[in-house]
C-alpha cells in the first residue's frame, strides 16, 4: 500500500527526516512512536503534500504511484487521509457544504457520479449514527468553537465519508480526555478493513490500548530506529524515550 | 493671491440644469458649482476623486428605454417599485405600493431641505438640484417588503441619471430593498442619488442594498439616516458592480437607546473601485452602532473603506465599534481603509479595526487535504469570507440574491 524509501525532508532549510525507510501493507496498522521534535508531524504533513514541507531525497510510494508528485487534493482523491493534530477552524463554511464539497471533489476526480444534496445527506446520516454524532457539526461552521473532542470526532467523520485506503492520524490522542479518547479509537477501529492501512502517530502509549498495532515504529531524530510489535509501546511507556533510543544508538 | 482651484464639471452640468424657479433646487446647485465633482482634497473624498468624469460627456438619460431582458427575479413577496435611467416607470412597477408614493420633481409632496450632510458632498448637492423623480415611502410597518429597483440601461452616449428618495417610517418594523442593476453594457453611466431615512422613535427599518451596476458604471450614492430615541437601523450592503461605486452612509443617533447596525461586504475585480464611507454622529448619551465591513480585492481592484464616528461631548456611555477587513488576492489589488474617531465624551466604548491580508495557508492547505482542488478551496473561503456579514441578511431572499451575485463575480 505504502512503500517509504530513503525520504529525506526539510523544513525551512532544516533538515527534519533523515532517511526514513517504511512500507505499509494493505490492513495493516503501523504506529509511529517518537519524543518531541523526532519529526512525526513532519512525516505527516509530507504525506499529505503540505506547501513548505520539502522532500530532499528519497521516494514515497502510494498504490504503485509516485505520491510525491500528487498536489494535496490529488492525495486525498487518490485515498490518504491525515486527521490534523489540529484540526483547522473554517468560519463561515458549514460543515455540509465543507464535507458535501470534499466528497463529490474525491468523488469526481475517482470517475464516480457526485452526490445530490439528499444522497449526501443520507450518507452523512449513517456515518453519524456509527460515530454516534448528532448532525450538529454538518450545520455549525466546521470545527469553529468545537471542543478538543468534537474536533477530532470531526476528523473521524470526514475520514468515513471519504473511505481513504491510508488514514494518516497525527497525534489524534492530543488534548483529549480518556473518554473522548475511547470514543475516537472506536471510530477509527470501525473503519479498519483489510483494503485500508493506517498509520497511527502518538507521542504516548495510552492510545495505542484503544487503536492497537500490527508493528510499531520508534522515530528519533528523523530517522527509524527500532520496528516490534505492540510490546515495543509498552516497553517505550514503561522505560522511556531516553533508554529505547540509546540503545538503538 | 493664489488663483481659484479649478472646477470639474460644473459647466457639463451646468447646461443641463433647469431651476424652473424653484430656490432650492438653485441653492443646491450654487452648493455643488462652489466645488464641482469632488476631488482628492475634499476629506471625506481623500481616495475617491471623481474629476476624471468631466472627461466625459455625460448627458441627461433619455426618457425611452429598452430592456433587453426580462426584470430579476421578485425577491420573495417584496413588492416592486422600478426605476430606469432614474426615471420612475409605472408599467413596470405594482400599483399601488403601500405606503409609496412615485415623487415626480416639478410636483413634490413635500419639499426637501438639503442638510449639512452637503456640506463636504457636492455629489448630494447635485442630487437636489438635477434629480428628477424619486421614491417616496411612508411605512408604519404595516407594509410588508418593499423593492426600490434601479435598472441601469445604458444607450449610445454616456448618460447621468439623478435619483432622490425619502423613506420615513414611523413606527413598527419596515424592510427596504435597493437594487441596482444593470441591463446590458454599453457607454458609461454615472447613476447619482441619494437616500433620506427618517424613522420615528421606536421605529426599526431593515435597509438591503444590493449594487450591481455594469463595468463601465459609475455609482455614487449618499444614504442619511436619522435614529431618534429607541430606533433601529440596520444597513446591509452588498457591492459588486461598477467601474465605480462609492456608497456613502451619514447617521445621526439622537435620543437614547438609538441604535445602527451596519454591515457591508463587496468584492472588486479588473479595475473596480469600491468605495464605502460612514459617518456615525453620536449626538446623545446611552447610543450604540456596529460596523463590520468585509471586502475582497483580486487584480487591480481596489477598495475604500472611510469610518468617521463622532461622539459629541455629552454622548456618554457611546458604544461605537468599527472593523474593515480586507482580503487582497493579487499583489495589484489595494485597500484604503481610514478610520476616524472623533470623541468628545469621556464615559465611552469605541474601537475600530482594519485588517488586510491574504488567505489563510492553513485553511486553504486543510481543504485540500480533504480533495478539494486548490482553486475550488479558495473560492470556498473567499465566498465564506463575504458571506459572513451576508448571513446576517435576515430577509432570505435578498440573501440568496446577495449570496448569488458575489458567487457570480467571484466565478467571473
Amino acid at each position: 500500500m505504502l512503500e517509504i524509501k530513503n525520504l529525506h525532508a526539510s523544513v525551512d532549510g532544516t533538515a527534519i527526516l533523515k532517511g526514513i525507510d517504511l512500507s505499509i501493507p494493505a490492513g495493516e496498522v503501523h504506529a509511529i512512536m517518537g519524543p518531541n521534535g523526532s519529526g512525526k508531524s513532519t512525516l505527516s504533513y509530507v504525506l499529505a503534500g503540505r506547501a513548505g514541507y520539502e522532500v530532499t531525497e528519497g521516494s514515497v510510494t502510494f498504490k504503485g504511484e509516485d505520491l510525491l508528485a500528487l498536489s494535496p487534493d490529488e492525495r486525498a482523491a487518490s485515498g490518504v487521509f491525515l486527521a490534523f493534530q489540529y484540526p483547522v477552524e473554517i468560519p463561515g463554511v458549514t460543515g455540509t457544504t465543507f464535507l458535501r464539497t470534499a466528497v463529490n471533489a474525491v468523488r469526481r476526480a475517482r470517475g464516480e457520479a457526485e452526490w445530490d444534496g439528499m444522497a449526501f445527506v443520507k450518507a452523512a446520516r449513517v456515518k453519524l449514527k456509527e460515530l454516534g454524532m448528532t448532525d450538529d457539526v454538518l450545520k455549525r461552521a466546521v470545527n469553529v468553537g468545537f471542543s478538543g473532542g468534537e474536533k477530532k470526532r470531526n476528523e473521524m467523520l470526514q475520514m468515513a465519508m471519504l473511505e481513504p485506503s491510508l488514514a494518516v492520524l497525527d497525534e489524534t490522542d492530543s488534548g483529549l480526555d480518556i473518554d473522548a479518547l475511547k470514543i475516537v479509537a472506536e471510530g477509527v477501529n470501525a473503519l479498519r478493513a483489510p483494503d485500508r492501512s493506517m498509520l497511527v502517530i502518538t507521542h504516548y502509549q495510552r492510545l495505542l490500548d484503544y487503536i492497537v498495532p500490527d508493528v510499531v515504529h520508534v522515530l528519533a531524530s528523523g530517522r527509524i530506529i527500532k520496528t516490534g510489535d505492540k510490546n515495543l509501546a509498552l516497553r517505550l511507556e514503561a522505560e522511556g524515550y531516553a533508554d529505547v533510543i540509546g540503545e538503538a544508538a | 493671491m493664489a488663483a481659484p482651484a479649478r472646477k470639474f464639471g460644473v459647466e457639463a452640468f451646468q447646461e443641463a440644469f433647469d431651476a424652473s424657479g424653484d430656490a432650492a433646487r438653485q441653492a443646491a446647485f450654487n452648493r455643488f458649482a462652489e466645488t464641482g465633482l469632488p476631488h482628492h482634497k475634499i476629506e471625506a473624498w481623500k481616495y475617491t476623486s471623481l474629476v476624471h468624469l468631466a472627461r466625459t460627456e455625460f448627458q441627461a438619460a433619455p426618457a425611452n428605454f429598452e430592456l433587453n431582458g426580462p426584470l430579476p427575479d421578485r425577491l420573495g413577496d417584496a413588492a416592486r417599485v422600478v426605476f430606469v435611467n432614474g426615471r420612475y416607470v409605472d408599467e413596470l412597477s405594482d400599483s399601488p405600493v403601500a405606503g409609496h408614493t412615485a415623487l415626480r420633481y416639478g410636483a413634490p409632496t413635500e419639499p426637501f431641505k438639503l442638510g449639512d450632510e452637503a456640506s463636504d458632498d457636492p455629489m448630494l448637492a447635485l442630487t437636489a438640484a438635477m434629480a428628477t423623480d424619486g421614491a417616496v415611502l411612508a411605512l408604519d410597518g404595516n407594509q410588508g417588503p418593499i423593492e426600490l429597483l434601479y435598472i441601469t440601461a445604458p444607450g449610445a452616449s454616456p448618460q447621468v441619471a439623478h435619483t432622490r428618495n425619502r423613506i420615513t417610517v414611523s413606527g413598527g418594523d419596515a424592510l427596504v430593498i435597493e437594487r441596482h442593476i444593470a441591463m446590458a453594457n454599453g457607454e458609461a453611466t454615472l447613476n447619482n442619488g441619494s437616500t433620506e431615512i427618517v424613522l420615528a422613535e421606536g421605529a426599526k427599518l431593515t435597509h438591503i442594498k444590493l449594487q450591481v451596476e455594469a463595468e463601465n458604471a459609475n455609482h455614487i450614492w449618499h444614504h442619511t439616516v436619522s435614529i431618534p430615541a429607541g430606533a433601529q437601523y440596520t444597513s446591509q450592503v452588498v457591492s459588486t458592480g461598477g467601474a465605480l461605486a462609492r456608497n456613502r452612509i451619514t447617521i445621526k443617533l439622537m435620543g437614547e437607546g438609538a441604535d445602527c447596525v451596519l454591515d457591508g461586504a463587496y468584492s472588486a475585480r479588473a479595475k473596480q473601485h469600491l468605495d464605502h464611507t460612514s459617518k456615525i454622529v453620536h449626538a446623545v448619551a446611552d447610543t450604540t452602532s456596529r460596523q463590520v465591513y468585509n471586502g475582497v480585492l483580486d487584480d487591480h481592484g481596489r477598495g475604500v473603506f472611510q469610518g468617521h464616528i463622532v461622539v459629541a461631548e455629552d454622548a456618554q456611555r457611546t458604544d461605537g465599534h468599527q472593523l474593515n477587513r480586507a482580503l487582497m488576492l493579487s499583489d495589484h489589488a489595494e485597500i484604503d481603509s481610514k478610520p476616524m474617531l472623533e470623541i468628545y465624551a469621556d464615559d465611552v466604548k469605541c474601537s475600530h479595526g482594519a485588517t488586510a491580508g491574504d488567505l489563510d495557508d492553513t485553511q486553504l492547505f486543510y481543504l485540500q487535504s480533504r480533495g478539494i482542488p486548490a482553486d475550488e478551496a479558495r473560492r470556498l473561503l473567499v465566498e465564506a469570507f463575504l458571506a459572513e456579514t451576508i448571513d446576517n441578511i435576515s430577509f432570505e431572499p435578498a440573501r440568496e440574491a446577495a449570496l448569488k451575485l458575489v458567487q457570480e463575480h467571484l466565478a467571473r
